[in-house]
């Protein structure tokens, strides 16, 4: 089972999602559209090329793409439903891999994963989702440090009714598919005492975005203090995950009409690095507080780049960090 | 860190050029629409829009020898044993090893065919439909920025052997050279240190080259190699010729 250290010193992975950068030509999955007939095999290739190149960059921690299996619960295209039994070979052979290199692999759906919708069949849609997205892992043979990440979804103007239905509903899914189920903190509402709320009714761990926490934090929860929490309700056999990224704060410049406008940074969006001594402060502080080891998601726009640029960063101007951070 | 990297969504539809030996792969290919290569040597990307044949020198004095004329559309990739894929040789000594069989749409001719004129060796080649449908000479094809690709032409220039992407015990290695009583492993990163012993497997010495050497210094990581193989009392697999530039 992929585990990190636990014992006398925190020990820190960095991962990156889905898109390769540092490597052209790398694909992560077959996005081609339905009338091209894409197929999970064409994304295992990708997957197994993107492998070659984590090992190359020492990278033990990646979030693969959620549409790694094109289609594969449409309602109205059937063709596509057979995917995984299809693939089961592959799936192995690229699990083996992923075990062969100690890459920790999971998964993030996109936002129309909402547990907590109003309306039931969207709800089941969802569920079905995840049921998908737990098979393909199965698939793999992945351990349970394959998580699935999910938000609450939308609040539909009632927070507590939405945390409700999402606990009700996560309770209803099979266990094989609610034990890969982690919950992250929301940028604008579902605050990590929302999530901690669902954590108790249903024993989902939470994954901590420190970015998120920045924008929404109604209780006034230090970063560390937020960060320890969100690590408790991890069980003791998985290493916990956390979100990190920076804040945009340069312009943007769109085009409309074919007229320029210069667009303001937004808090919640992310940049394309990583702000080098705002995370170097959280890991060193994590570190200092002796917590356990946990693995990072950089959700920078710079993906792979970015995070082998915070390494080097790291190693410059944190070096006694360094050692812990890989 | 290099400071600079290349748009990585230059590639939009990539070509991966495969080597045909044989008139029976190139025939199957046509008539039932598939491919194969075997797992253990298959380049590090195997993934791409289409697949192109270079048909070597094998195919005689047909006018395609030693082109590239014909490539297709990639449907589908499966990974099947040999016994699998070619039942009718089932009793074949690598029956058990596992084969991408990569499931092809109709092959197309170029209509430009592209000669290699001064390769006489190819290995695979990962490149763009935009470079195949315009190159002249198979030389053009290959990307820039494709370190593993420089070193491995270099080294087959070089009369050497160079087996791609074997594993040394747990450690993956980029390109692999047989030696007396082992393996020189090549692994292409950007770790600081050049040489270090193989801990964890038997017969393996590893060198590492920074990738970024390769495109700053060919001829320095050539002559690494030569250093490395002079070590370890010489390459089994030089072939008579011109030697390793040291």
């Amino acid at each position: 089972m992929l585990v990190c250290r636990m014992a006398n010193e925190t020990r820190i992975r960095l991962g990156f999602p889905v898109k390769v950068l540092g490597a052209a030509g790398l694909r992560s999955h077959d996005s081609r559209r339905w009338q091209n007939q894409p197929h999970l095999s064409v994304s295992l290739v990708y997957l197994r090329d993107i492998f070659l190149y984590l090992e190359r960059s020492a990278i033990r921690f990646y979030r693969m793409a959620g549409q790694l299996a094109p289609y594969l619960t449409h309602p109205d295209l059937p063709a596509f439903h057979g995917q995984l039994e299809e693939c089961s070979t592959e799936l192995a052979a690229i699990g083996d891999m992923a075990r062969q290199q100690r890459v920790r692999l999971t998964l993030h759906p996109g936002f129309y994963v909402q547990l907590s919708h109003p309306d039931p069949e969207l709800a089941a849609r969802s569920s079905r989702e995840l049921a998908a997205a737990t098979a393909l892992l199965d698939g793999m043979g992945l351990d349970a440090a394959s998580v699935v990440v999910v938000h609450v979804g939308g609040g539909h103007e009632n927070v507590p009714a939405a945390l409700d239905r999402f606990a009700r509903t996560a309770n209803l899914l099979p266990d094989g598919v609610r034990r890969r189920l982690v919950l992250e903190n929301g940028d604008r509402q579902f605050s990590l005492r929302d999530v901690l709320w669902v954590h108790r009714r249903t024993g989902i761990p939470v994954v901590l975005d420190t970015l998120h926490h920045r924008c929404h934090n109604p209780d006034a929860i230090p970063q560390l203090d937020a960060l320890k929490i969100a690590l408790a309700t991890w069980p003791e056999d998985i290493c916990p995950k956390i979100h990190v990224s920076s804040p945009r704060t340069a312009v943007r410049t769109l085009f409309r009409d074919g007229e320029a406008r210069v667009q303001m940074p937004l808090a919640h969006q992310h940049s394309d690095f990583l702000h080098p001594f705002e995370v170097i402060d959280l890991l060193q502080a994590a570190v200092s507080a002796q917590l356990r080891s946990f693995d990072v998601m950089l959700e920078a726009k710079g993906k792979d780049v970015a995070l082998l640029r915070l390494r080097e960063q790291i190693g410059r101007y944190a070096p006694e960090l360094a050692r812990q951070v890989h | 860190m290099s400071q600079e990297y290349t748009d990585p969504y230059h590639l939009k539809r990539t070509v991966l050029v495969a080597v045909v030996n044989n008139r029976a792969d190139l025939r199957r290919a046509a008539s039932e629409g598939w491919y194969r290569i075997p797992q253990r040597r298959a380049p590090r990307r195997v993934g791409a829009d289409y697949l192109a044949f270079y048909q070597t020198s094998a195919f005689g004095s047909e006018t395609e020898a030693r082109t590239i004329s014909y490539y297709a559309a990639v449907r589908r990739y499966q990974l099947l044993a040999r016994a699998e894929l070619m039942p009718e040789e089932a009793d074949h000594a690598r029956a058990e090893e596992y084969y991408f069989r990569i499931e092809l749409g109709p092959l197309m001719r170029l209509a430009q065919p592209v000669p290699a004129t001064t390769f006489k060796r190819l290995t695979f080649i990962h490149t763009t439909l935009e470079r195949l449908l315009s190159a002249k000479d198979v030389k053009e094809l290959r990307l820039e920025g494709e370190p593993f690709q420089a070193l491995w032409s270099a080294l087959r220039a070089s009369r050497l052997r160079p087996l791609p992407n074997r594993l040394a015990g747990e450690w993956p290695v980029d390109i692999a050279l047989r030696v007396r009583n082992g393996y020189l492993g090549i692994r292409l990163d950007e770790a600081s240190d050049m040489r270090e012993a193989s801990e964890p497997a038997d017969r393996w010495t590893i060198l590492r080259i920074p990738e970024s050497q390769i495109a700053a210094d060919l001829e320095g990581c050539l002559r690494a190699v030569g250093a490395a193989l002079v070590d370890l009392g010489g390459s089994l697999d030089a072939k008579p010729g011109r030697e390793i530039a040291l």
